[in-house]
């Protein structure tokens, strides 16, 4: 193998790999939060919900925790001009992202919610608290506790295997960025190389910060490495 | 809207549905090829970096980062990586073997960590008694911690292939014909995507999660079991040498002898655990059979266990000990499933263990449970196995006391027991085994007090003079 490794072009543009990875992780929080109300949502309802909506929500679920994510934003993508929609690549991008993590979420959180006692919503009730009420001051502090690990690390999965999927449909994220720049000057292997070490730096910066959100603010000890 | 309905009829006549058909299972393919060959290179990469000693240490490093870093980095990128690498080694290699690989590689990662997880689960003591018989790492690896870590290690790792199969869509980035490249590919000749993306989604969801849907075969006849003839072999040895004996609703039968006369083979060859070579076990007038897993798990379906070792999730609350099966597995009704847990809770008298976890339970309250778990299934018959020998004498009571109790309520029940006292107390009928056969069987009464044979004297006057 006679094959040089020059890294000088990748470093010139190294400013354009940041904003890349500036997006990536912005797309990241914004998929992961929209996909956390979605799956609050799905949860309660799955939970507390009559019957028919109860089916809405599994069936949502199981159609999209068994599809791939690539599958579900082509399908926006390609599928949604059809009948008129004109989103953004980005848009089409996010809205896929947050359905998709919208139904993990569900079931992460539907875990948390069948951990809290009974007794403590029985309580809640004869103090006369609202169903909304019940869930902002028994449940969610419960499942704050007791799932946070999980949704630290599914949010790594968000950031990381989530918001790749972007780079396909023409999203200027961070991979999409290395396909960008590197189809310029066919330094493939160089690009992808400082590109991986990017993703594993950012996603060890977002577990920390998550080890330390989740030690200050919900006082759990979560392993995350 | 109206274009997809010109063009259905025309996409699904067409070769379009065998063309993904092929690319499905060209998917398929590629990433059971992956998996496999990960899942292999993952045991060794495990098995590395359990070296022990200061001079691995690098070794070790190069394995933990190898796992970190690849789950850290997005599969596509992965992809990117290993499509340039091999094509500036060997540029005539194909895509699927380049796809294979990249499969592989991030397959290593994911399931190192699902392996090891199993073989922490193994306890140390197993590993220390092997190398107290000097057993090197590797014979204590393959022949004692393997074969334990097993059954905790298969079922995620399929878990993990059976969601991977939705991230290879991936691979068709670079251009290998599997099930979304086509999809493109299709869409690009003119067809809607809603028609082309929706029908690819709708199959695999369809396909992924048919995996577990089992029909509720449960059937409220009259629990009568007749055990007739029943042989187990544990390799070579014959550790059932032709057992009979039958259970009338609400019955309790107690079987008693020597350690190694095969009591607890018989209750585990009931359940399956143990593979039956001879003899027909009949339940409620139906035969089982024990030939399939399907029949297996039919036969489950109607009995349930209780071991020595209490084998409580520890993960989960008491509530959900007893609540996962009847939810997840039989799919009952919630409100009907946590209610029957509370009244057997209340039955062996843990009302208000209902949220603790069992590391905060004692060995007792831990059986009980387990007690209430076995019975939150509605089985036909409860199997007890040797329930109080692994706790302290002062606990022994509490559980025997939920026993009585569920003998009261009309369960029908086999008991392995030591406590000779008790199963004088509440069995019906005793049943005294010797080196895989049965020796006497009767009343309590009649085997206690006037055994036939100079067997069942000997063992039952050796137990009574202590």
């Amino acid at each position: 193998m006679n094959y040089r490794f020059q890294f000088g072009v990748v470093w010139e543009n190294f400013p354009q790999l940041l904003e890349g990875a500036w997006l990536t992780f912005q797309l990241g929080v914004f998929a992961f939060a929209g996909g956390a109300i979605a799956g609050l949502l799905g949860a309660a309802i799955k939970t507390y919900g009559p019957w028919p909506l109860r089916l809405l929500v599994d069936t949502y679920v199981v159609f999209i925790t068994n599809t791939p994510a690539l599958i579900q934003i082509y399908f926006l993508y390609f599928g949604l001009p059809e009948v008129g929609l004109r989103w953004s690549n980005e848009a089409c991008l996010l809205i896929g992202l947050t359905l998709n993590a919208g139904a993990y979420l569900t079931l992460i959180l539907r875990a948390g919610f069948i951990s809290v006692r009974v007794t403590e919503i029985e309580a809640g009730q004869t103090l006369g608290m609202s169903l909304i009420q019940q869930i902002r001051y028994i449940v969610m502090p419960h499942i704050a506790k007791s799932i946070y690990p999980a949704l630290a690390n599914f949010f790594i999965v968000v950031l990381v295997m989530g918001t790749s999927v972007g780079a396909l449909i023409g999203v200027d994220e961070l991979t999409g960025q290395a396909i960008n720049l590197s189809s310029v000057n066919y330094r493939w292997l160089e690009y992808f190389t400082v590109v991986a070490g990017m993703y594993v730096v950012l996603t060890f910066i977002a577990s920390i910060g998550l080890a330390l959100l989740g030690r200050w603010v919900f006082r759990v000890k979560a392993r995350i490495f | 809207m109206e274009r997809i309905l010109e063009q259905a009829p025309r996409f699904f006549s067409g070769p379009n549905l065998t063309l993904l058909f092929e690319s499905a299972m060209l998917t398929l393919g590629m990433t059971l090829a992956g998996c496999l060959i990960g899942f292999g290179l993952a045991f060794v990469l495990v098995f590395l970096r359990q070296t022990p000693g200061l001079w691995a240490l690098p070794l070790r490093l190069v394995c933990i980062t190898y796992v970190e870093v690849f789950r850290r980095i997005p599969f596509i990128v992965v992809i990117y990586l290993v499509l340039f690498f091999i094509q500036t080694v060997t540029p005539d290699a194909s895509l699927f073997t380049i796809a294979v690989i990249a499969i592989c590689l991030y397959a290593v990662a994911y399931t190192a960590d699902i392996i090891r997880g199993g073989l922490e689960s193994v306890p140390a003591t197993q590993v220390e008694a092997a190398q107290a018989m000097n057993l090197s790492r590797l014979q204590t690896n393959l022949r004692i911690v393997l074969p334990q870590a097993w059954p905790v290690i298969v079922p995620p790792a399929i878990a993990f292939a059976v969601s991977f199969i939705k991230d290879t869509a991936l691979v068709s980035q670079v251009g290998v014909f599997e099930l979304t490249f086509r999809g493109k590919e299709l869409n690009n000749q003119g067809y809607s995507g809603i028609l082309v993306f929706g029908t690819i989604a709708f199959a695999t969801s369809f396909y992924l999660s048919r995996s577990v849907f089992w029909a509720n075969t449960w059937r409220n006849a009259l629990p009568h079991l007749a055990v007739s003839d029943v042989r187990a072999k544990y390799g070579s040895l014959e550790v059932l040498k032709g057992i009979s004996f039958s259970i009338e609703k609400g019955e309790i039968v107690a079987l008693v002898g020597p350690s190694g006369s095969g009591k607890s083979t018989v209750l585990r060859a009931l359940m399956g655990l143990t593979p039956i070579t001879g003899g027909d076990v009949d339940l409620a007038g139906e035969r089982l059979n024990y030939s399939s897993s399907r029949e297996v798990r039919a036969a489950r379906d109607r009995m349930a266990i209780v071991f020595q070792q209490y084998n409580l999730f520890q993960n989960m609350t008491v509530m959900q000990n007893l609540t996962l099966a009847p939810l997840k597995i039989k799919r009952w009704d919630r409100a009907e499933v946590e209610a029957e847990a509370r009244r057997l809770l209340g039955l062996v008298g843990l009302s208000d263990k209902i949220d603790a976890y069992s590391d905060q339970l004692s060995g007792g309250q831990q059986q009980r449970v387990a007690l209430a778990r076995a019975l939150a299934l509605k089985p036909q018959i409860l199997l007890l196995d040797e329930v109080t020998s692994a706790l302290d004498p002062e606990l022994v009571g509490e559980v025997l006391d939920a026993i009585r109790k569920l003998a009261a309520e009309g369960m029908t029940m086999v008991i392995v027991s030591h406590e000779m006292g008790f199963v004088r107390e509440v069995a019906d009928k005793v049943v005294f085994m010797d080196a895989g056969q049965i020796i006497e069987a009767g009343t309590p009464a009649e085997l206690f007090d006037t055994p036939k044979t100079d067997r069942a004297q000997n063992f039952f006057s050796n137990i009574l003079r202590h």
